[in-house]
């Protein structure tokens, strides 16, 4: 019996187990209008559900799609009640740990308050490479903190929408690389703790030690939940020529190493001229034929995927009402000869 | 008996310093006999990654990217199965060479340096009286160990030495250390010409 595998992500979106789902590709192949259309159909799927839908992108792009503006704090998509969007901002939440920490130390006299205050902390680790991967991380780790303590809005699913390729493998390594830090850390500490302990001094006199393991604890269990193929899985976006698809296919590669379940992708921006009389110049002729030669490689290299194949679209995908309509595809699959109006029927964005 | 412990000696050091010479064979020794299964199997996955390698070159990768991408996957997998044989075949290596080290200290080293303590003294030729200045007399035919000792005699048997014979023998210790330099002189002059 031939097994075939659907080209939609009807099962994803309808699924109720998958707690984190990444969207990610090389740069400008549509991972935020994916990404964004991923969430509205699993929050129209799911109406019980709350959804969040994060960027780690640090060039942020959720509010452009949406046509709203989000920020550091996850606020409900106008128009839907169980879909909201947060942007992480570095600079902001750097800023709000250099505040905490200045308010640890208290103010005057002491030499590290003095160094901390004006946002030094924030000016200093701002601009460290990694930062942005780190602080998305660690806005992971609050959120799963938050729903096991049960406080504040609790999320059903997380999509983050991340930034260009090397920035997402370098955030999915985090738990790997944390994991390993911690443990020298931790060897370290047990035979120095108390010495350790008296560096920090003063009033605060931090349990490092107890701290460590907190944060070992977190990661640990990050870990496993991005390893679950029931939690989590990434969605790769890519558009039908070489160089996208090449880095699709080590992204992939990275990403089973990291035994990170990845069995979906979403082709973007296919012309399907042959099926489209009405407007079919020889430049989009040309380049159909092009996307047709890699489709056919992609069918074939990726048989056991979830291969979405997505229109380019006339307009843009911008504004709840395009997103609602291009996104449904995701869950039917597109089909040129039937569907292809709507190339020309999404609405002019303000 | 004399010409057999010399021979002996002669048959030692050299072996030692053709092994020295030949070094390069280690490799080729140590793979033959300890790391034989490793040195087969390292060589098989490298014909393989090669034969996949040029495969790859010879299609494009725009036009076949299908093939092209899973003769890259099974290039990536050969390379790391590479790597984890040569890995495990320098551990072979390591292994090998310290017992072929082992093999060379019990049958060369242990022998020649047991020969030199225990029949340093034995002479081996002699040279005639008068022919070296006697501090270099008394080396040759007591070995190094006169040299350290000579503060110890003078102060406990001081006075006049016993007269000397009229030949100065030439001690096997030190006619293996003569040798030795002699190999080192005609090694270096040898290396100076060809490099």
């Amino acid at each position: 019996m031939d097994y075939s595998v659907e080209s939609n992500l009807h099962e994803l979106i309808n699924s109720t187990t998958h707690k984190w789902i990444f969207v990610g590709g090389k740069g400008g192949v549509g991972k935020t209008t994916s990404s964004c259309s991923i969430s509205i159909q699993m929050a129209s799927a799911q109406p019980n559900k709350q959804f969040l839908l994060i960027s780690t992108d640090p060039a942020h792009n959720l509010s452009d799609a949406f046509g709203e503006k989000f920020g550091k704090d996850a606020r409900k998509v106008t128009g839907m009640d169980n879909l909201s969007c947060m942007e992480i901002d570095p600079s902001a939440a750097l800023k709000d740990m250099n505040d905490m920490a200045v308010a640890q130390n208290g103010s005057g006299g002491d030499g590290l308050g003095d160094l901390l205050q004006g946002g030094a902390l924030a000016d200093i680790t701002g601009s460290i490479p990694g930062i942005d991967e780190a602080l998305s991380f660690m806005e992971v780790m609050k959120h799963i903190k938050r729903q096991e303590e049960g406080e504040g809005e609790k999320y059903d699913t997380v999509i983050f929408d991340t930034a260009p390729t090397g920035h997402t493998l370098r955030f999915l390594q985090l738990p790997q690389t944390l994991s390993q830090l911690l443990e020298k850390f931790g060897e370290i500490a047990g035979k120095f703790g108390p010495m350790l302990n008296s560096f920090t001094g003063g009033a605060q006199n931090m349990d490092i030690m107890g701290k460590m393991n907190e944060l070992k604890a977190n990661v640990e269990k990050i870990k496993q939940q991005f390893t679950d193929p029931e939690l989590t899985t990434f969605v790769c976006v890519c558009i039908s020529e070489f160089l996208s698809l090449y880095e699709t296919e080590r992204l992939i590669q990275e990403l089973m190493s990291y035994d990170m379940d990845v069995n979906s992708i979403i082709v973007n921006q296919l012309l399907f001229a042959d099926d489209d009389n009405e407007h079919n110049c020889r430049r989009c002729q040309a380049r159909w034929k092009m996307q047709k030669k890699y489709l056919d490689q992609i069918d074939e290299l990726y048989e056991d995927f979830h291969v979405v194949k997505m229109p380019l679209c006339a307009g843009e995908i911008r504004g709840l009402n395009n997103l609602r309509m291009f996104s449904q595809f995701l869950s039917t699959g597109y089909e040129p000869k039937t569907d292809g109006k709507i190339i020309y029927e999404l609405e002019e964005q303000k | 008996m004399v010409d057999s412990i010399v021979l002996i000696s002669l048959v030692l050091v050299v072996t030692l310093r053709v092994l020295q010479w030949v070094s390069h064979y280690k490799d080729s020794v140590v793979d033959a006999i300890w790391s034989k299964p490793g040195a087969l199997r390292l060589r098989e996955l490298s014909k393989k990654l090669h034969s996949l390698q040029t495969q790859q070159r010879s299609i494009s990768a725009q036009d076949e990217y299908a093939k092209w991408t899973k003769l890259n996957r099974q290039i990536a997998q050969l390379d790391k199965q590479v790597k984890a044989a040569q890995e495990e075949l320098k551990q072979m290596r390591q292994a090998g060479e310290k017992s072929l080290s082992r093999v060379r200290l019990l049958t060369l080293t242990a022998p020649l340096l047991l020969l030199r303590f225990w029949k340093g003294k034995t002479v081996v030729y002699s040279v005639p009286q008068g022919m070296f200045p006697r501090l270099i007399e008394t080396i040759l035919s007591q070995g190094w160990a006169a040299l350290a000792m000579a503060p110890v005699r003078y102060i406990w048997a001081p006075g006049p030495l016993k007269p000397l014979q009229l030949e100065t023998p030439v001690c096997l210790g030190i006619w293996i250390w003569a040798l030795t330099r002699v190999l080192n002189t005609v090694e270096f002059v040898v290396r100076s010409l060809v490099a």
